[in-house]
C-alpha cells in the first residue's frame, strides 16, 4: 500500500500548509524587517517633510488609544479603534470615510470648490462652498509664509530646546519604507512622555505614523497612522460628489458659523511652564462648565457625572477639591469651582500650575 | 451518492486502473441529484428561501418607526438591492454554516449510517476520487443554499424598497449592473466561507457514522467560534477563526464607496485554509480506515 502512505503524506502537509497559511494571513501586520536607507540627519529629514510636494495618495488610516481610560470616540471602528478611509488627489482634493457606530458611515468629500459631508445614518447632505475656508486658509498661510528651510531649522532649533531630535532608525510602514524621526524630552523636562516617534515616507516624506510612548511602557499610548497607503494616481471620481436622490441637502454658511464663535466670551485660557512641561490652565464659564455631552445613542448616554464618575479620581488640595483624570502620557485636573489644568506632566506639576493663579 | 453507482461491476481494486474507472462527470451527476433532490435538501432550501421574506418584511415594518439601529432603514430606503447583502451577513452566521454541515454529514457520515458508504468503497472509484467528489458535492450545495437566500432577497428588495441599483455608504449611486457585481461578490465570498465551514465538517463527517455527531459539533464549534469571537481581550487570535469574517465588515466593506476588499480577501485566505485542513484530514482519514 504504498499510494496509501503517499496519499497519508502528502494529506499530513496539506494540514501542516493550512495551518501555517492561517498563521501567515492572520500575522499581525508591521512585523517587517527594517529597511536599509541612506542615513540623513535630523534636520534634513524635518526639511523634507516640510518642502515635500504633497503626492496623490489613498490608504487605510487607523488611531489606538492605549490610554488607561475609556474614551468612547476612539471606539467606533473594528477592534475598538478607530480607522478612516483617506484619498488624496492633489490640490484641494480629498475625500475621507470614517465607521460610525451601528454600521453607519461617514463621507467628506472636497472636490476643490465645495465640501461635502454626507452621513449614511440619516442620509443628510452638509454642502459647504470652499471660497469662505479659502480665503481662510490663504490668511493663515500667508500668516507663516517663509523660507521651508528656515522654517525648518526655526522648528528643529525650538524642539532642541527641550527635547533630543534624533533619526533613530528606519521602520517599515504600511508597507512602505520610512524614516524613524524621534523626539526625546531632556532628562530635565518633568513630562510623563517618554518619547514621540514620527515615521517619515522615506520616498514622499510625509509622515506616516505617529506614537506617543509614556514612561515604563513599550506599547505607544498613542498610534495614529496609515495601516495601508496606495501613492499614486487616484481615481479623479472619488474627489467628485453628487447629493443621492431623496438626501437632504443644507448648506452651511461659514461667515455664520465664525460670528457665532467670535460672539462667545473668550474662556480664559494660558499657559504655565515651557516645553514639554507646558501646562494650560483656565476657568470654565459657569456656562459651559460641562463636559462635551457623548453621543446620544441609545443605552450609551455618557453624562458628565457619569464620565467623571468612571475613570476621574477626587483629589483635594491647595487649590480645593477636584477630580484627576489621568493617562499614561498625560493629567487634567478639574476642581468642583470650574479651574482646570491639563499637560503631558504628572499630577504635581499640574497642582502647581492650578497654584500659581 | 445514488445505488445507481453500484451497479457498476464491485471487482475492486484489483482492475488495472482506467479500464473499469466511472467516469467523472456521472459520478458528480449522480451525487449532485442525490444531494439536492432529496426531499430533505428540498425543505431546507425553500426553508431558507422563507428567511429573506420574514426579514425583508420585518424591516419594512420596522422602517419609519425609527425602530431600527445604526441607520438600517436609511439604508434600506429606495435601495432593495442592499437587502441581500444584509440577509447573506445576518445568515451567514448561523443558518447558513447550519446547512452546509447537514449536506456534509449527509455525504460521509450519512451514507456510513445507511450502508451505502461500503457499497461506494467497494465500487472502482479510488477513495481520493471519492472525496473530491463528496466536496465537490457539498461546495455546488453551498453555492445553491447561498443563491437561493440572494435570489429571493434580490426580488423581495425589489418588491418591499425598491430602487434600480445601490447606493452605497458614501452616497454613491451604483449602477444596477454594478450592483449586483457587489451581490455577486457577496455570494462568492459567503459560498467560500460556507465550504471552509463545510470542509471541516467533511472531516468530522468521515469520522463518524451519525450524521447528527456531525451537525451538533459544528453548529457547537461555530457557537464557540461566535462567542471567543465577541470576546474583546482575545483579539489577538480573532483573525484565526472563521467567524471573524462576518464580523470584520467583509460584506460591509462591499457596500463602501470605492468597496473596501482588504477585510474580504482576508477572509478568503482564511476559509480557504479552513478547507485545506478540513480536506487533507478527511483525505488522511478516508485512505487510513479503521
Amino acid at each position: 500500500m504504498k499510494t496509501k502512505k503517499v496519499t497519508t503524506g502528502i494529506a499530513v502537509v496539506g494540514v501542516l500548509a493550512g495551518a501555517a497559511g492561517l498563521a501567515i494571513v492572520t500575522v499581525p501586520a508591521g512585523a517587517d524587517p527594517a529597511p536599509q536607507l541612506p542615513k540623513v540627519s535630523p534636520e534634513s529629514l524635518v526639511s523634507s517633510a516640510l518642502q515635500a510636494k504633497p503626492a496623490q495618495f489613498g490608504g487605510t488610516v487607523s488611531a489606538t488609544s492605549n490610554l488607561g481610560i475609556p474614551l468612547p470616540e476612539l471606539k467606533q471602528g473594528t477592534d475598538g479603534n478607530y480607522s478612516a478611509q483617506v484619498y488624496y488627489g492633489g490640490g484641494d482634493k480629498y475625500r475621507l470615510t470614517s465607521a460610525q457606530q451601528g454600521g453607519a458611515q461617514h463621507t467628506t468629500v472636497s472636490d476643490g470648490s465645495t465640501l461635502w459631508n454626507y452621513g449614511s445614518k440619516d442620509r443628510t447632505v452638509n454642502k459647504l462652498p470652499m471660497q469662505q475656508v479659502k480665503a481662510h486658509e490663504k490668511a493663515m498661510q500667508e500668516r507663516s509664509k517663509g523660507d521651508p528651510v528656515a522654517m525648518s531649522k526655526q522648528l528643529v532649533g525650538k524642539l532642541r530646546q527641550s527635547s533630543d531630535l534624533t533619526v533613530d532608525g528606519t521602520a517599515r510602514v504600511a508597507d512602505r519604507d520610512a524614516y524613524e524621526l524621534v523626539l526625546t524630552p531632556k532628562p530635565s523636562e518633568k513630562t510623563l512622555v517618554r518619547e514621540v516617534r514620527v515615521a517619515v515616507d522615506a520616498q514622499t516624506r510625509m509622515p506616516l505614523r505617529f506614537e506617543a510612548f509614556g514612561n515604563g511602557s513599550s506599547d505607544p499610548a498613542l498610534e495614529f497612522g496609515f495601516t495601508k497607503l496606495d501613492v499614486g494616481r487616484q481615481d479623479p471620481a472619488l474627489f467628485s460628489f453628487t447629493p443621492p436622490q431623496g438626501a437632504k441637502v443644507t448648506t452651511v454658511d461659514p461667515g455664520k458659523h465664525m460670528d457665532k464663535l467670535k460672539k462667545q466670551p473668550k474662556q480664559q485660557m494660558r499657559t504655565v511652564g515651557e516645553g514639554w512641561d507646558t501646562v494650560l490652565t483656565g476657568k470654565l464659564d459657569a456656562k459651559n462648565a460641562k463636559l462635551p455631552q457623548g453621543k446620544q445613542e441609545s443605552g450609551q448616554r455618557n453624562t458628565p457625572a457619569g464620565i467623571m464618575d468612571r475613570f476621574a479620581k477626587p483629589v483635594h488640595g491647595a487649590y480645593g477639591n477636584g477630580h484627576l483624570i489621568s493617562t499614561s502620557i498625560g493629567t487634567a485636573l478639574i476642581t468642583d469651582d470650574g479651574r482646570f489644568a491639563a499637560g503631558l506632566v504628572p499630577q504635581q506639576v499640574l497642582e502647581q500650575a492650578l497654584g500659581t493663579k | 451518492m445514488s445505488t445507481a453507482t453500484l451497479a457498476e461491476p464491485a471487482t475492486g481494486r484489483t482492475l488495472r486502473a482506467g479500464a473499469t474507472r466511472a467516469p467523472l462527470g456521472r459520478l458528480i451527476g449522480s451525487e449532485l441529484r442525490w444531494m439536492l433532490l432529496r426531499r430533505r435538501t428540498v425543505f431546507a432550501l425553500a426553508g431558507l428561501a422563507l428567511i429573506p421574506i420574514i426579514i425583508g418584511i420585518g424591516l419594512s415594518v420596522a422602517t419609519g418607526s425609527g425602530m431600527l439601529a445604526g441607520g438600517l432603514d436609511t439604508l434600506l430606503r429606495g435601495n432593495g438591492l442592499v437587502l441581500p447583502m444584509l440577509t447573506l451577513l445576518l445568515l451567514a452566521n448561523l443558518f447558513l454554516p447550519l446547512i452546509a454541515s447537514m449536506f456534509a454529514a449527509d455525504a460521509i457520515a450519512g451514507e456510513s449510517a445507511s450502508g451505502t458508504l461500503r457499497g461506494l468503497l467497494v465500487a472502482p472509484v479510488g477513495r481520493l476520487r471519492l472525496l473530491g467528489v463528496k466536496a465537490f458535492g457539498v461546495a455546488v450545495a453551498s453555492l445553491v443554499a447561498v443563491l437561493v437566500v440572494a435570489i429571493t432577497s434580490i426580488i423581495i428588495g425589489e418588491i418591499l424598497f425598491g430602487g434600480t441599483g445601490m447606493l452605497s455608504f458614501s452616497g454613491t449611486p451604483v449602477g444596477l449592473g454594478g450592483a449586483l457585481g457587489r451581490i455577486g461578490l457577496a455570494v462568492l465570498w459567503t459560498t467560500v466561507q460556507l465550504f471552509g465551514i463545510g470542509a471541516v465538517a467533511l472531516a468530522i463527517s468521515a469520522f463518524t457514522e451519525h450524521p447528527l455527531v456531525v451537525m451538533a459539533s459544528t453548529l457547537a464549534g461555530v457557537i464557540v467560534f461566535s462567542v471567543l469571537n465577541n470576546i474583546s481581550q482575545l483579539s489577538a487570535i480573532h483573525p484565526l477563526l472563521i467567524t471573524n469574517g462576518t464580523m470584520s465588515g467583509a460584506i460591509p466593506g462591499l457596500l463602501g464607496g470605492p468597496m473596501d476588499l482588504g477585510p474580504y480577501g482576508q477572509s478568503m485566505l482564511v476559509a480557504a485554509c479552513y478547507t485545506v485542513i478540513g480536506l487533507s484530514i478527511t483525505a488522511i482519514r478516508m485512505v487510513n480506515p479503521r
